[in-house]
């Protein structure tokens, strides 16, 4: 049986063969930019690359994604290696489809093409008959939490139930018979390095809001209407009120844009509707400031006499990379790059961000009793470094007790503990408790006392209670 | 031997002018003395000491400060009250502001005094009262500014006053049941060359005492354990803000909120922030209505903090009507001292007086008298024609008692019978009360 090395160096040479072929892939993919749950012409595009490298593959999973397999010589583990297919929205760039605004601002063009760079190395003969078990090859839909409202809409068509790509492969249990995950996203140039590893990301929640007041008149009848884009921009200034009272280490983010702001210069706007979004690195500060959106958009609504419909949707959990998966990843990475060329960030570091990679097992080993929602482990809050500071690579500003061993070995040891129970089993996090919530809220006008305020649990509603709620 | 309206009315003008510092001199020295509202005790008792001085008996602290005493005319027959108000502003950049209150009559009331007593005097002159059929009210009423609302609340909680205004403190106490119709003079800046202005109506309001309630903290430290009330108080003036374009143009409807604390330290997350304001309209249910709004904007800033707000609706002022056929008189009066062609008429104004809380259960006239310069309520404002509004006033409003209660009272009767009052005086307080509203709204 040939020399693991050996094995890798046949599927770099694999890969390398096909060097061109699979930048070509990248790029078809950037010119024909698609967003989530609309990569059509994406998916037959990497579904015809499949087929020509002889991949079986299944189409139309969750709309557009794509599950291939490769078998090994014999029965194991499975490991997923995932490409996602879908684009922003960011009018100006340079690739930007005109119409649409649609545009590859965030890299994943080249995601299915790295998914099938992997594929063209395992698929060298030495290699695919050397590996037990199988790899999952898997382009995926909709990473980008956008187009809240069109993907309600497929929601009601009974397209889709949750509105992310990788919620619904785990949904419609295409995650079943994947034991390990994995997936490379680009970052943008800096002095990271040519990898980075690790870190964490923020956990979202999607609010998806409209005020709704009376039209009339804007001239002649302003005192006939019920101004419902005042009452979106009392609660959008109420909303920046609060933001003193996050803290900083719960990297919170609250932000949100206005997707209809009136219809009409001289009518008093009627319906105004915000899409929000709630960030947040752990599950607790998430609810706390959720809930803080959530009373700001009713305030605006109970200031002017308006009501207010929040949907609630529930966006992505916060990564958590599993510290052996993410150390052989390193050392690879590392041999291609340069030793000096990977960082890992701390284990607990956030930017702001959030990715539905982390609302399946990412990167981590597979407890089929625990489902797929994994238990949140809470860390110790650290404060956050200084953001010159972050993702330096450095240690020196650190204080000596904080330092870790964050080389490879370290990161074998920090998992070897974490999985003998040398760190404390985390607690359930709430918001494994709240299910899929969505929660739609309708607002105000009771008298004597302020609109109850929803409680957690009983009141929010389940997701089959939506459409029904939505109505009134 | 009967004499004519004219002669009387001579007479009347005669005594006054003969008289004239006696009225002058009080309406100064009450200048200089200002006290704001349910605390003129020195202005009452000067007030009173120059009604006494005439012979004029009188009762005094009614509604805390208020004086009354009367003329009685030959024989039976209405009552007609000449008023004047006591209280000051607070106005601190007066020249004429008390140093250590910052009290200043920046609105002229200290000429009405002088005005009620240059009536009385004139009214006195030999002869006059025997030739009229009812009686002469005179009073000196306090309190028509409707401010410094906590120390009146507090007045309000410890049974003092019920309400804040003096007026209706007279009508609660029933001052004004033996009272069938009144007038007042009021002075007015202006630049033109007007002596008297007439009739018009004037906004009503409600008064809000607003208490926000936060959680302090450490505005540096420990700012996400804190609520913070000064927040609250800033999205529900914005929300006040956001309300104004429903507003109709004909309720000319005023809100004008002031913060009057707005946090202990400045390291410290603000956890009681305070609001007064009033909201003024032209009619009862404009005002009534814009005051829901903002109670639902003061709702919305607690809400959006997660705080809680306290919102106290205490009533104001009613609209004032002035009775045409009363003004008239009093109107004919003014331009035989100055000219027709100085005397105007006025339009809606939406300031507000108490004298409109009268004017719904009686015939009431409130005229002005262009007798100051610069800003009503500013630190110019400064009455500088005496003639104008002391003397002139008063022998306006005396020559309009001639009128009414000469040959038998038979133009006063005329205006009564005339007269349908929009509110009985049950009625009356029945509304008042009913705009009392102390609330707490908390999430």
């Amino acid at each position: 049986m040939p020399a693991i090395e050996t094995l890798k160096a046949a599927a770099l040479a694999a890969i390398d063969a096909r060097r061109q072929w699979l930048i070509d892939v990248a790029q078809a993919i950037l010119r024909n930019p698609e967003p989530g749950f609309r990569e059509f012409e994406t998916a037959r595009l990497v579904s015809r690359r499949m087929s020509e490298l002889g991949v079986e593959h299944e189409s139309g999973i969750a709309v557009t994604g794509i599950k291939g397999r490769l078998p090994g010589r014999s029965p194991g583990s499975t490991v997923a290696v995932i490409g996602e297919m879908d684009c922003l929205r960011v009018p100006g760039h340079p690739y930007a489809d005109p119409e649409t605004a649609a545009a590859h601002a965030c890299g994943h063009h080249c995601q299915p093409a790295s998914m099938l760079g992997a594929a063209v190395g395992l698929m060298a003969p030495e290699v695919a008959s050397a590996l037990d078990g199988g790899v999952a090859l898997m382009a995926l839909p909709a990473e980008e939490f956008i187009d809240v409202e069109q993907r309600l809409a497929l929601r009601r068509e009974g397209r889709i139930d949750l509105l992310s790509g990788k919620q619904e492969f785990i949904r419609l249990g295409a995650f079943d018979d994947v034991d390990v995950a994995m997936m490379v996203h680009t970052s943008a140039a800096s002095a990271d390095g040519s990898f980075s590893v690790g870190g964490t990301s923020n956990g979202h929640m999607v609010k998806h809001v409209e005020f709704i007041g009376r039209a009339a008149h804007a001239g002649s009848l302003p005192h006939r209407g019920v101004n419902a884009l005042q009452a979106a921009m009392v609660a959008l200034n109420a909303l920046n009120t609060q933001r003193e009272t996050l803290r900083n280490e719960d990297v919170v983010r609250l932000h949100g844009i206005v997707t209809a702001g009136g219809e009409a210069a001289n009518s008093v706007p009627s319906t105004v509707r915000y899409e929000g979004r709630v960030r947040a690195r752990t599950a607790d500060a998430l609810s706390d400031a959720a809930d803080k959106m959530d009373r700001c958009l009713r305030a605006g609504a109970l200031a002017l006499g308006a009501r207010v419909r929040i949907v609630t949707v529930p966006g992505y959990l916060p990564i958590r990379h599993d510290r052996t998966m993410t150390a052989l990843f390193q050392a690879n990475a590392e041999r291609l790059a340069g030793a000096g060329k990977v960082v890992r960030h701390p284990w607990d570091r956030v930017r702001g961000g959030s990715t539905d990679h982390a609302g399946h097992p990412p990167l981590q080993r597979r407890r089929p009793r625990d489902g797929p929602r994994r238990r949140l482990r809470r860390r110790r809050l650290r404060p956050r470094r200084h953001p010159a500071r972050q993702g330096d690579g450095h240690d020196r500003h650190r204080p000596a007790r904080e330092r870790r061993d964050r080389s490879v070995r370290g990161a074998l040891q920090e998992q070897a503990a974490h999985d003998k129970g040398a760190v404390p089993a985390p607690p359930v996090s709430p918001l494994r408790r709240r299910a899929v919530p969505a929660c739609v809220r309708t607002g105000n006008q009771s008298r004597g006392r302020l609109p109850p305020r929803p409680r957690r649990g009983p009141r929010r509603l389940a997701w089959p209670e939506l459409a029904l709620a939505g109505k009134r | 031997m009967p004499k004519s309206v004219d002669e009387l009315k001579a007479a009347v003008c005669a005594e006054i002018d003969l008289k004239a510092d006696t009225a002058v001199g009080v309406a100064k020295r009450i200048l200089d003395a200002p006290e704001t509202g349910f605390r003129e005790r020195e202005t009452a008792a000067v007030t009173a000491q120059a009604l006494r001085g005439m012979g004029v008996a009188c009762d005094e602290a009614i509604a805390v400060t208020g004086v009354k005493g009367f003329l009685e005319g030959g024989r039976a027959g209405p009552t007609v009250a000449v008023m004047g108000e006591l209280d000051s502003l607070i106005v601190p950049a007066h020249p004429h502001a008390d140093p250590e209150t910052g009290a200043a009559h920046a609105c002229g009331h200290h000429a009405q005094i002088g005005a009620m007593l240059a009536a009385a005097i004139g009214l006195q002159a030999p002869g006059v009262m025997d030739a009229l059929s009812g009686r002469v009210a005179l009073m000196a009423v306090p309190a028509e500014e409707y401010v410094e609302i906590e120390y009146r609340n507090e007045l309000r909680r410890a049974g003092a006053i019920e309400f804040l205004g003096g007026k209706p403190e007279f009508i609660r106490l029933g001052h004004l049941d033996d009272v069938d119709m009144a007038m007042m003079t009021h002075t007015i800046g202006t630049q033109d060359d007007d002596a008297f202005a007439v009739g018009g109506t004037n906004n009503g309001l409600v008064a809000k005492f607003v208490k926000f309630s936060g959680v302090a903290a450490h505005a540096g430290a420990a700012p996400h354990a804190g609520v913070n009330a000064l927040n609250a108080a800033m999205i529900a003036l914005s929300a006040i803000h956001a309300q104004r374009e429903t507003y109709r143009d004909d309720d000319t409807i005023r809100v004008h909120p002031i913060i009057t604390r707005g946090g202990d330290a400045v390291n410290s997350v603000p956890s009681d922030v305070r609001m007064e304001t009033f909201v003024r309209g032209r009619t009862i249910e404009a005002f009534r209505a814009a005051g829901d709004k903002v109670d639902r904007a003061l709702r919305a800033g607690a809400m959006a903090v997660g705080g809680s707000v306290t919102i106290t609706t205490l009533p104001g002022y009613l609209p004032i009507r002035n009775e045409p056929a009363l003004t008239g008189l009093h109107r004919a009066n003014a331009a035989s001292l100055v000219g027709e062609s100085r005397v105007v008429e006025l339009d809606h104004r939406t300031g507000s007086t108490d004298m409109g809380d009268v004017s719904q259960i009686m015939p009431v006239t409130h005229p002005y008298a262009v007798a100051a310069s610069g800003r009503s309520h500013g630190d110019d404002y400064l009455v500088h024609d005496y003639d104008l509004g002391v003397i002139a006033s008063g022998k306006a409003m005396a020559m309009t008692v001639v009128d009414l209660l000469a040959n038998g009272a038979e133009k006063a009767n005329r205006v009564l019978n005339g007269f349908k009052p929009p509110l009985t005086r049950s009625g009356y307080l029945e509304l008042m009360r009913g705009m009392v509203r102390e609330e707490t709204w908390a999430e």
